[in-house]
């Protein structure tokens, strides 16, 4: 029954074969869509099957076939299904599947529609190894893997240069999301190697022993925790490695909703959800991870209320979530942080489905200034997309409320200066996010319409992507209820499940029970103070918004200009290297092929030297005979001599 | 009546083929290219007698000039035909003529 | 061979009216080169026939005389002289075999060489129409490098044969003993070239190179006729 488990990756695994062979001209290519939904599918409906099997703090372990083994190291292709990673196989087979059907739709008309499916469901195979990995370094070879095929989608079109920055066309945004998420794997290689050298093992099961037996120093966790959370910045896109995430808005929509918001950035989340056995040993990195989290969802929520692009503004949106996830580990909340992970995935992707909608309509229009209007050309979007908005807006009863409450209270929980902060920090994020949210909504779906209906048409569109919208739709508003907080009877499903350290804050003290009544109103009125204004002020158009950047212009550039992040990485960090790298180009050229090709050459003209002496002349010939001939025969008469 | 001091047969022999690969490396002219060349085996037939005759008239000596005056007739047959075939083809008969292989 | 007075005294005759006759030519300024190289060559001849041992004297002779020719073969200029030269330096050839003690072979040179090839090569110039002044005349290739690496050649060649010659290493000692060399003819006695002993050695013990050459002489003989056949000599076959 365990070795079921290896057909949750192994479905997608198949679907990318057969629908790369689609492409290949297997078949025609509007099957691939079939092919690929069906294993995605399956793969959900075989995670559901194991997991309602399963009883809660049960573990399933489907053990393989023994990949390394290098003196004391061994590692196995095995796969473990427990709390934590049902959760997240659910979440991530689920959106994707949500997700696949709805390409049927939107990439209907495009010319790589198998190849598409092909790239997609290798995705989910990359990310279910990730998450079914029983030992760290097979959930490696799923980060790897995800990370290439993000590559492989932000720059699926790949030769489409018009309407991008020249640095920001789809080929740069997926090298630059490669490299800089490469720089975010160095550290995380670097955590995997201490920790094998130390236990010479990458087992959960090894390791959380060890953890718990004591062997665990403060020391090696502070250094593998910090290290590891490098590679969760990268992936995550945490400060200072977020910048490739808004560049990643380059590929289609879909990648953008499945894999930019709803699955691989989670990635970050889950690894440090899984390895909280090393970081409860660790107090400095927590703090370390929460403060990075708390900076990033201001710094992010900043940014994005300014953007027109209604990609980007849910691109930002998106780090400053995750910035509220690592805020929950690094206040011991790893549960919460994983409830978040839950409910933000299924709004998420229902705002950047609906995005891709209402790109659609208006033929892959992005900017919202150029929009409005849409709610009576697309009622179920509309409707679809609100809903996903009161949710990442923290309203109740959506779920984003329940879930961004449960991270706020656990950070505020600590009741010591430095977490009061971080709640502070993202008590005023929580505005901005409401804030921005509903500018955009406001922007894109209220008011009069400003475009020409008679030129673009706008129109709802087919089924198969209102459909996932619907059933997101559903998800982001009841999903609050897989979570609820202690005060409503604490129906947590998730909670029992992860390990976390509210021993550790129990010990240290801290704010009672009590005072979880006070921080949920708190967050409501978060919500309403940024909703209210953002309708307000933008249902009747951008008017507003662009006085206001008039009148507080400096404030308005660095916000809109991103704080200007990028141009300072590609002075300090991105010229260097450029500089380096044309050294050794210079170097291969100059040095390394003149070697190769001088010898070459040498060769050649020495060739070409001795040439000479054949001249065709027979008495040529004769003569070197004779010359021969004659140093012999002074060799043999010396010896003769002698 | 005393026979000839060996040496001085391997002297004349010695002289001989000096003569005969002067005379090869110094003509251009094919033909008598060849002539030195017979010259010199001549030279070489003279030393194989002169040896077989040192050893008690060995026959084996003898035998031997045979098959290199045979050859060398064969030889001769065949080398100016070529020297010939070559004269159709580029009207001399220098050896500096014959370049076409050169490099 | 047993020496006679009647032979040297013809040769003494033909080698002084040589001499008289390059005389004359010098006076007369006629080709005065060839006149000159005559005359010292049989004057040469003339004082190793006087003054020499007769077997000596008559080998000294012979050789001289081949050593003429083939000097003849290299510096003349008209190849059609060449051949004639060569002629005689075979027949000198032929002589000195004669005189050494192998009279089958100084009849066999004779018949292939000097009978056989010379015409040959007469024949090929005569072909070739090289005999007149001009054409088929060549010059000379210029620079040292041909005298030297002959006379190189040469001198490692003496070097080796007179060191050997001196040198107290066995048989070649009995060289110097003209003595002994008659007392080993005597012993060899059947042995002696042209008997029936070259016939058994030729017939038996050599057999196999024996009928090899045979074939060699058929192969040269084939591809002698291919080669002269009017399309043969480089032109395309059609």
């Amino acid at each position: 029954m365990e070795n079921l488990l290896f057909l949750i990756p192994l479905l997608p695994l198949a679907g990318a074969a057969v629908s790369g062979a689609i492409h290949a001209g297997l078949a025609p290519k509007k099957t691939a869509g079939i092919v690929a939904n069906l294993a995605v599918w399956g793969a959900f409906a075989l995670a559901l099957t194991l997991f309602l099997g399963m009883e809660p703090g049960g573990v399933l372990t489907a053990r393989g076939f023994t990949w390394i083994e290098a003196g004391a190291f061994r590692a196995a292709f095995d796969l473990r299904l427990d709390s934590l990673s049902a959760v997240m196989i659910l979440v991530v087979t689920g959106v994707s599947a949500l997700i696949h059907l709805y390409s049927i739709g939107y990439m209907a008309h495009d010319e790589g529609f198998a190849r598409f499916f092909a790239y997609l469901n290798l995705f989910v195979f990359a990310m279910s190894l990730l998450v079914l990995g029983a030992n760290m370094l097979l959930m490696f070879v799923g980060w790897e893997g995800v990370g290439l095929m993000s590559y492989l989608l932000i720059g699926f079109w790949y030769d489409r240069e018009e309407g991008f920055a020249p640095e920001a066309t789809p080929p740069r945004a997926g090298q630059k999301a490669f490299i800089v998420n490469r720089i975010g794997d160095f550290g995380f290689l670097l955590g995997l190697f201490l920790l094998a050298t130390h236990f010479g093992s990458l087992d959960y099961d090894v390791l959380r022993s060890k953890a718990a037996s004591g062997e665990l120093t403060q020391g090696l966790a502070l250094a593998v925790g910090l290290l590891l959370f490098v590679g969760a910045t990268g992936k995550s896109a945490q400060i200072p490695l977020y910048v490739w995430l808004p560049d990643a808005m380059a590929g289609p929509t879909p990648v953008s909703a499945l894999i930019h918001a709803a699955t691989m950035v989670t990635a970050g989340v889950y690894m440090i959800s899984r390895c909280s056995f090393i970081y409860v040993h660790a107090p400095l990195a927590l703090a370390v991870v929460a403060l990075v989290g708390g900076l990033t969802a201001a710094l992010a929520a900043a940014i994005a209320v300014t953007q027109r692009d209604i990609k980007k503004v849910l691109a930002y949106s998106t780090v400053s979530q995750l910035g509220y996830m690592f805020l929950g580990c690094g206040a011991g909340a790893f549960s919460a942080a994983v409830f978040h992970l839950t409910t933000h995935a299924f709004f998420k992707a229902l705002l950047f489905l609906g995005a891709g909608s209402v790109m659609h309509a208006m033929h892959d229009e992005l900017d919202m200034v150029k929009m409005g209007g849409l709610k009576k050309y697309m009622p179920i979007t509309y409707l679809t997309f609100l809903a996903g908005a009161f949710s990442l807006a923290g309203m109740p009863p959506f779920s984003g409320f329940f879930s961004k409450d449960e991270i706020l209270w656990q950070t505020a929980r600590w009741g010591d200066p430095f977490h009061l902060a971080l709640y502070g920090l993202g008590a005023l994020t929580a505005v901005l996010t409401a804030f921005y949210t509903f500018r955009m909504f406001s922007l894109t779906f209220l008011g009069k319409e400003r475009f020409d209906p008679g030129q673009v048409h706008p129109h709802e569109s087919p089924p198969t992507m209102t459909i996932p919208l619907v059933v997101l739709a559903v998800l982001a508003t009841l999903g609050g209820f897989l979570g609820l907080p202690h005060l409503f009877g604490h129906l947590n499903v998730i909670g029992p499940f992860v390990e976390h350290s509210t021993a550790v804050i129990e010990e240290t003290g801290g704010l009672g029970h009590e005072a979880e009544w006070i921080f949920l109103l708190i967050g409501v009125g978060c919500a309403l103070a940024g909703i209210l204004p953002g309708w307000a002020l933008y249902k009747a158009g951008p008017e507003w918004g662009a006085r206001m950047a008039r009148k507080l212009r400096p404030l308005y550039l660095l916000s809109y200009g991103k704080f200007f992040v990028d141009e300072i990485y590609a002075f300090l960090v991105v010229a260097p290297l450029r500089l380096v790298s044309l050294g050794c180009a210079l170097f291969d050229i100059f040095v390394v092929d003149g070697l190769v090709n001088g010898t070459a050459r040498r060769c050649d003209e020495a060739g070409g030297a001795v040439n000479k002496i054949q001249d065709g002349r027979v008495s040529t010939y004769a003569a070197w005979f004779a010359a021969g001939a004659l140093v012999l025969g002074i060799i043999v008469l010396v010896g003769v001599l002698r | 009546m005393p026979p000839a001091p060996t040496s001085a047969l391997l002297v004349l022999a010695g002289c001989l083929f000096g003569l005969g690969a002067l005379g090869f490396l110094i003509r251009r002219n094919l033909i008598v290219m060849f002539m030195s060349v017979e010259v010199m085996l001549n030279a070489a037939n003279l030393v194989f007698l002169a040896a077989a005759r040192d050893r008690g008239w060995e026959v084996d000596g003898q035998v031997l000039v045979i098959f290199v005056i045979a050859v060398a007739a064969a030889e001769a047959a065949v080398g100016l035909a070529l020297i010939t075939a070559l004269h159709r083809l580029k009207r001399s008969v220098s050896a500096d003529s014959a370049t076409d292989l050169k490099g | 061979m047993e020496s006679s007075p009647v032979l040297t005294w013809i040769l003494a005759g033909l080698l002084g009216s040589g001499i008289l006759v390059s005389v004359y030519n010098l006076a007369g300024r006629k080709a005065p080169v060839t006149s000159g190289v005559f005359l010292v060559l049989m004057a040469a001849g003339l004082w190793a026939l006087l003054g020499l041992p007769a077997a000596l004297a008559l080998f000294a002779v012979l050789g001289i005389g081949t050593l003429g020719c083939a000097l003849g073969i290299v510096l003349h200029p008209n190849p059609a002289v060449s051949a004639v030269y060569m002629m005689g330096s075979f027949t000198g050839m032929a002589a000195i075999y004669l005189v050494l003690g192998f009279p089958f072979l100084a009849m066999v040179q004779i018949l292939v060489y000097a009978g056989a090839i010379v015409v040959l090569f007469l024949f090929v110039v005569m072909l070739l129409d090289l005999g007149r002044r001009g054409e088929g005349w060549s010059d000379f290739r210029p620079g040292p490098v041909g005298p030297v690496l002959a006379g190189g050649l040469t001198g490692v060649a003496l070097t080796a044969f007179l060191v050997t010659a001196s040198s107290s290493k066995g048989a070649v000692r009995d060289a110097l003993e003209p003595a002994a060399l008659s007392a080993k003819a005597a012993q060899a006695g059947a042995a002696v070239s042209g008997g029936s002993g070259f016939a058994d050695s030729l017939f038996g013990k050599y057999l196999l190179p024996f009928e090899a050459v045979t074939f060699l002489l058929l192969a040269a003989l084939v591809g002698v006729i291919l080669l002269a056949r009017p399309g043969a000599g480089g032109r395309k076959e059609a």
